[in-house]
């Protein structure tokens, strides 16, 4: 899952999130979290279990912002969902763009309190139900079926990391 | 019908891990046939399903305009869908990107907040030029909105509007100023990260709300925007020196009392970027800044030692800042740095370094380039080669003037060279032989290391992918040029005959033929340098130098059969060198023809080539003969010689090398021919002392003629140098004019001339063409150098002390150098070596200042140039005021004709600013918000401005390309332009009801074709224009194109209509989409060719406002035309005509 602030093409997109895939996999535990490219560009990550979370910067923003927004941005996923895991995020994934466009707009932070966030989010939801709802009865709600887990989608969990690339590059 | 659902599709992938590529693709079928389903529940989950696939790298640029269907849909869940697939897919280049224009528009005026904050999220994702321009009044209305939640994404939306549409900056910012007062936090923070952002583009522009930010700085308790305010406050400083010292203290106490790390971190960082401004205007530095930087350095400190790697990483990234303004106070930190360079984390360590580098000074150079050489024994990969590429740089910089003692910074580079796998042997190599050419004292040093060097060549070499051997290349050249020392070089291991033998025994080994051949080519020079200096030095044996001579006997051979061309040159040319001098015997003849049938026909044409060549140059042909004799002649007169060679070949074909046993009993004579012919060796082979030449100082030497090695070579040439040789020596002109002239007969034919002073050329790089040209005349007196002779060579070859005198590029000037030249030693190295440096910068500062200078030589032309500048700044000043009002009077269009005149200069400067802050925030750069707004700049109205608008645009534009272009062509085109600009203040605004039409063919006939092109939107209405292009302007017949299925359908979004045609391009017109484009006379706005056909997007504009916008898709020979238009009449009869044409 990724999102671009700024103008690429599909190839170009692909190919950055590869190289990205390829510097941030194989760092470990104990390296700091900033990764500074040849090319000057900034890539700050952070991993919560088998979740990668990567934002790229331009140059002169400050590290630690972004690891406090993606920090922020974990939270409110993980306050939605309910103990966010990377099944949550794939199969749901409109969501959780739901939740990342409250949050960040434009690669830049909307709204600082999860609270709020949170409650615009529900919000939103309530609408979709409602639609839902006025729909023929007979088609199911996919919304809500997919939040049950079944038993062998929990075995698979962490089987692979999902990287979630929120990439804001060059503003 | 049951279609399956996004899980379906996730499960069905997880399940299929193997192969998902099949599974994907039929559910990919089965998306393209759920998109043509009515049902709008259907469509808006294969929209997800497929926003899902494109996330896993799949790309539906088909699906663009059901997307845009889905958007439209009338409920919240579909349009969320809708949204999220256009936010992810659609990109500048989309093409249905223009039919959310309206879309979006009535999204803002929804009833719904959350469906204006999906439009206005998406806005941010998808914004280009267009939307940016048209949507940006209504975005602006938002900001007003009642919701907080709205008025905090319209307004951090505007930033990216504009980003795409600058102008836009001046109509709106009072409104982002408005929001800064705003109730809700959220919006005041987002308004602040819009300047914020702002400001890091252009701060000029700000200035002015400092004290506002100041206030919220002391004020606010959000960290969030804190921070922003923080960063924004910093990148004022760099304009305003004053703000600097009023934010020190502020921001001391936010570093002070917060928790928070990284406002602490950004608010440590602001300070260490203001603090070089903190100083008043008369260099006085307030009490507080060393209190403040001692904070810094304090809070710095913490962060690296911290346990968490990012603020290890951070602290150093501050301490780099820090170090910019406040040196002393980084290196008291000297050590914690240093512990860093052990950690685990590349990154950290390559910052640590990068701070070590800027930390180094004259004293703890040493110290610190020993402990960084203990980490680069333990480092490998990537990181050892930055490691050895700093400590070299940290040496190095400014011309070495860190650097105190030389030879230990030749041991450094020893040490570094003998590393297995290093990628840096050319640097260490260009090091080696710049200090030992620069720096007298130490090359007696650097020889004994080199000699260590060459003589255990074998243990470093053979190690695959070393770059080892650009080290033996300048360990060899060096011995080779500054053979002179070897007599001191005291090795601690034995050698078996002496060092001269043993350094010959390597460099001309069979072994070494292993090594590249740019190595080989020295190695060849350098042994033949190293047997003139054995001849000349005293302590040599007369068996040794026989035994020399043997080794010489034994391997040029070898040599001279190596593949590479310029090694075998070389070879051969010291062999028959050494042989003319009768040192060693000719190769026999059938020796001698094999060789020279191996070596091909360039060697045999060069020998052919000789007479003729003779006979061009020279009025003395008979010189053929004297110059072919010239080897036979030596043999024949020394018939000692070849008696005692035929013998030794006995022995030598059946033991190698062999002892020379029978040569040295035979021939104290050789020896003594040795000892007397070195002097002429010597001088051949180091006819100059090398100096580093400075790149520019190179270019400015005009070429001088004689050396157009590639030219054929001209009669004159060597009649000019035979001159200059007679004013030498008189004696003999005639044999001089032979002997020098046969060698390069027969080196002409070689891939490069042969010369000792080119060859010494091609090895340094560095030597000038100036010391080649005179060695060239020394060469050409020596090469056939009698013993008689030998007495002028005194004049050619200076004892070392008198070259030095007044040569600027060395670093120790004469005075020391004699000194230390003869005994060695450096004791006062560290005094001498101060003046050393300073007259080496003078010197240095002086060649650059004369090449920079270069083009204008001459004190009149100076002046004038240093006028000239002034004048440019002057200019270019005033330029960007221009530039600005121009960029900024979006529509203004009058131009003052001195504006034009001077419009490249600032072309010149956006291209300068654009450098730095990347195009796309060029324009944003260029926007000035501090001149109030004009009274014709006014918020682009949503209706009755289109013509004008459009029109407000190109003026600018054209004449930017213009002024590009044709800086020079006529005034016939500014006043064309003038008048076009004319044309739109008439009519600006309300004026619908001039003939736009009658204007721009005016225009469009006097312009050039690219204006024409470019004016392309204004546009006569397209009815008569339709009659008018197929009359005129196309070729296009009705039959031309004819439909098989056409098929139309149209239907209404809003007030505009869309209606869409298909027909087919039976006759296979080449390029239909300009074809359509002529016909209605419309302007591509963008498109594209891909592999499954070619789309273009066209805009044409018709009288009365009538918009007409046409989205063409040509796939094999069908064409599909979407027309939209604000007027459905203009539409429909557009559609029709295609019908038509098609039927």
């Amino acid at each position: 899952m990724s999102a671009f602030y700024a103008n690429y093409t599909p190839s170009q997109r692909a190919r950055i999130v590869r190289s990205i895939q390829m510097m941030v996999l194989p760092r470990t535990a104990n390296m700091s979290n900033m990764i500074t490219t040849e090319t000057g560009e900034k890539m700050v990550y952070r991993r919560y279990a088998s979740l990668y979370f990567i934002v790229g910067l331009p140059d002169g923003a400050n590290e630690l912002l972004a690891l406090e927004e993606i920090h922020l941005f974990v939270e409110v996923l993980d306050q939605y969902f309910g103990n966010v895991c990377e099944l949550d995020i794939i199969f749901n994934f409109h969501r959780a763009y739901a939740v990342l466009f409250e949050v960040i707009m434009g690669g830049h932070i909307v709204e600082g309190s999860k609270k709020e966030a949170i409650e615009q989010i529900t919000k939103q939801d309530v609408l979709i139900e409602e639609v839902n709802a006025a729909n023929s009865g007979q088609r199911r709600d996919h919304s809500n079926e997919e939040n049950g887990l079944s038993y062998t989608m929990q075995m698979q969990l962490g089987r692979r990391p999902t990287k979630q690339i929120n990439h804001t590059l060059s503003f | 019908m049951f279609e399956k659902s996004l899980s379906d599709l996730v499960k069905g992938i997880r399940a299929n891990k193997r192969s998902p590529s099949a599974f994907i693709s039929a559910s990919i079928l089965e998306c393209k046939k759920e998109l043509k389903d009515s049902n709008e529940f259907v469509k808006a989950n294969a929209i997800r399903k497929l926003t899902f696939l494109r996330m896993m790298g799949y790309e539906f640029s088909w699906a663009n305009f059901a997307t845009i269907e889905v958007m439209s849909s009338q409920r919240f869940g579909h349009k969320r869908v809708g949204y999220l697939s256009a936010a992810q897919s659609f990109n500048e280049d989309t093409d249905v990107i223009l039919l959310t224009t309206n879309l979006l528009k009535k999204e803002f005026g929804s009833s719904n907040v959350y469906e204006v904050g999906l439009a206005i999220n998406c806005l941010s994702n998808i914004v280009t030029q267009d939307l940016a321009r048209e949507l940006l009044p209504d975005l602006t209305q938002l900001t007003q909105h009642s919701h907080g939640y709205i008025r905090k994404k319209a307004v951090l939306c505007l930033f990216k509007l504009f980003m795409k549409y600058p102008q836009g900056l001046r109509l709106t910012f009072d409104r982002i100023k408005q929001c800064l007062d705003d109730s809700e936090p959220a919006v005041v923070s987002c308004a602040v990260n819009v300047i914020t952002e702002l400001a890091d583009k252009n701060p000029k522009n700000y200035l002015l709300m400092a004290p506002h930010f100041f206030s919220l700085l002391t004020s606010s308790s959000n960290n969030w925007m804190l921070i922003k305010v923080v960063k924004l406050l910093g990148s004022l400083v760099s304009e305003e020196p004053r703000l600097a010292r009023k934010l020190l203290e502020p921001l001391a106490a936010i570093v002070q009392n917060t928790q928070a790390k990284s406002l602490l971190y950004e608010a440590v960082y602001t300070l260490t970027l203001a603090l070089p401004f903190a100083k008043k205007s008369d260099g006085s530095v307030s009490k507080a800044v060393p209190g403040i930087v001692e904070l810094c350095a304090d809070k710095l400190k913490s962060f690296v030692e911290e346990a968490d790697q990012n603020l290890k990483y951070l602290g150093l990234v501050g301490f780099v800042s820090l170090m910019r303004s406040h040196p002393k106070a980084v290196v008291n930190h000297r050590n914690l740095i240093l512990r860093c360079l052990c950690d685990d984390d590349v990154t950290i360590r390559s910052r640590a370094l990068e701070l070590l580098t800027g930390m180094v000074t004259r004293k703890n150079l040493q110290e610190l380039v020993d402990q960084l050489m203990q980490h680069v024994r333990l480092s490998e990969g990537d990181y050892r080669d930055e490691l050895i590429q700093k400590i070299i740089f940290m040496c190095s910089r400014d011309k070495y003037a860190f650097l105190t003692d030389f030879k230990w910074y030749i041991s450094v580079l020893v040490v570094m060279s003998r590393l297995h796998g290093t990628e840096h042997g050319a640097m260490i190599s260009s090091q080696i032989m710049d200090v030992a050419t620069r720096v007298f004292p130490v090359r007696d040093f650097c020889v004994g290391k080199m000699v260590g060097l060459l003589l255990k060549s074998e243990v470093v070499m053979g190690k695959s992918k070393s770059t080892i051997w650009e080290v033996l290349h300048a360990a060899a050249w060096v011995v080779g040029e500054y053979a002179n020392f070897i007599d001191n070089v005291d090795l601690q291991e034995n050698v078996p005959v002496s060092l001269h033998h043993s350094l010959l025994s390597v460099l001309l080994s069979p072994s070494s033929l292993g090594l590249p051949s740019r190595t080989q080519a020295v190695f060849v020079q350098a042994a033949i340098k190293v047997f003139a200096a054995a001849c000349n030095s005293g302590l040599t044996k007369p068996e040794q130098l026989v035994m020399c001579l043997d080794i010489f006997q034994a391997n040029l051979p070898l040599w001279m059969k190596s593949k590479d061309i310029e090694v075998q040159e070389r070879a051969s040319s010291c062999y028959r060198f050494l042989t003319s001098f009768d040192l060693l015997r000719p190769l026999k003849e059938p020796e001698l023809v094999a060789l020279e049938l191996e070596e091909g026909m360039s060697n045999k044409e060069g020998t052919d080539l000789e007479p003729t060549k003779v006979e061009r140059e020279g009025n003395e042909s008979p010189l053929a003969d004297d110059l072919l004799g010239l080897v036979m002649s030596t043999t024949i007169e020394t018939p000692v010689l070849s008696v005692n060679a035929d013998s030794t070949i006995i022995t030598s074909d059946n033991a190698g090398s062999g002892d020379g046993s029978f040569g040295r009993l035979l021939d104290t004579t050789l020896t003594e021919r040795c000892r007397e012919h070195a002097r002429a060796i010597l001088a051949v082979c180091v006819p100059e002392p090398m100096k580093p030449v400075n790149a520019k100082a190179q270019k400015r030497l005009t070429p001088p003629s004689f050396h157009g090695f590639q030219g054929s070579l001209r009669a004159g040439l060597f009649h000019d140098l035979i001159q200059e040789d007679s004013t030498v020596s008189r004696k003999r002109k005639l044999t001089i004019e032979e002997v020098s002239f046969g060698f390069f007969g027969a080196r002409a034919t070689m891939s490069q001339p042969s010369s000792t002073g080119t060859i010494s050329f091609d090895e340094t790089g560095e030597i000038g063409d100036v010391s080649t040209a005179m060695s060239g005349n020394g060469k050409d007196s020596t090469l056939k150098e009698t013993p008689s002779q030998s007495s002028h060579l005194q004049n050619i070859n200076c004892p070392p002390g008198d070259r030095v005198d007044g040569t600027p590029f060395y670093l120790t000037d004469s005075g020391v150098m004699g000194g230390n030249f003869s005994d060695g030693g450096d004791d006062e190295a560290d005094a001498d070596f101060g003046e050393i440096r300073l007259g080496a910068s003078e010197s240095d500062d002086d060649n650059s200042r004369e090449g920079a200078k270069r083009p204008e030589r001459g004190k009149g032309k100076k002046k004038k140039s240093k006028k000239k500048k002034e004048r440019k700044t002057d200019d270019s000043f005033a330029m960007r005021e221009d530039a600005m009002a121009i960029f900024g009077g979006d529509g203004v269009g009058v131009y003052q004709s001195d504006e034009e005149a001077n419009g490249e200069e600032s072309d010149e400067q956006r291209g300068g600013r654009a450098g730095g802050a990347g195009q796309e925030f060029d324009g944003l750069a260029q926007i000035d918000l501090t001149t109030p707004l004009a009274p014709d700049e006014v918020m682009p109205e949503r209706k009755h401005r289109e013509v004008p608008e459009h029109r407000m645009e190109s003026p600018p534009k054209e004449t930017r390309t213009k002024k590009k272009k044709k800086k020079k062509k006529g005034k016939r085109e500014k006043k064309m332009k003038k008048k076009e600009s004319t044309a739109d203040l008439l009519d600006f605004g309300a004026a619908n009801d001039v003939d736009v039409a009658d204007l721009a063919e005016k225009v469009a006939e006097r312009a050039p074709p690219a204006l024409n092109t470019m004016g392309g939107d204004l546009l006569t209405p397209v009815s008569s224009n339709l009659q008018d292009s197929t009359v005129t302007s196309l070729n296009l017949k009705p039959d031309e194109m004819a439909t098989l299925d056409s098929l139309a359908s149209e239907f209404v979004t809003g007030e505009w209509a869309v209606v869409s045609t298909k027909v087919k391009n039976e006759s296979g017109v080449a390029n239909p989409i300009r074809v359509i484009a002529r016909m209605l006379n419309a302007s591509i706005v963008d498109g594209s060719v891909s592999d499954d056909g070619s789309y273009a997007s066209l805009a044409a504009t018709g009288k009365g406002n009538k918009r007409l916008r046409v989205l063409v898709k040509c796939k094999g020979k069908v064409i599909k035309l979407d027309f939209k238009s604000n007027s459905k009449k203009l539409a429909k009869s557009a559609s029709k005509m295609f019908k038509e044409l098609a039927l």
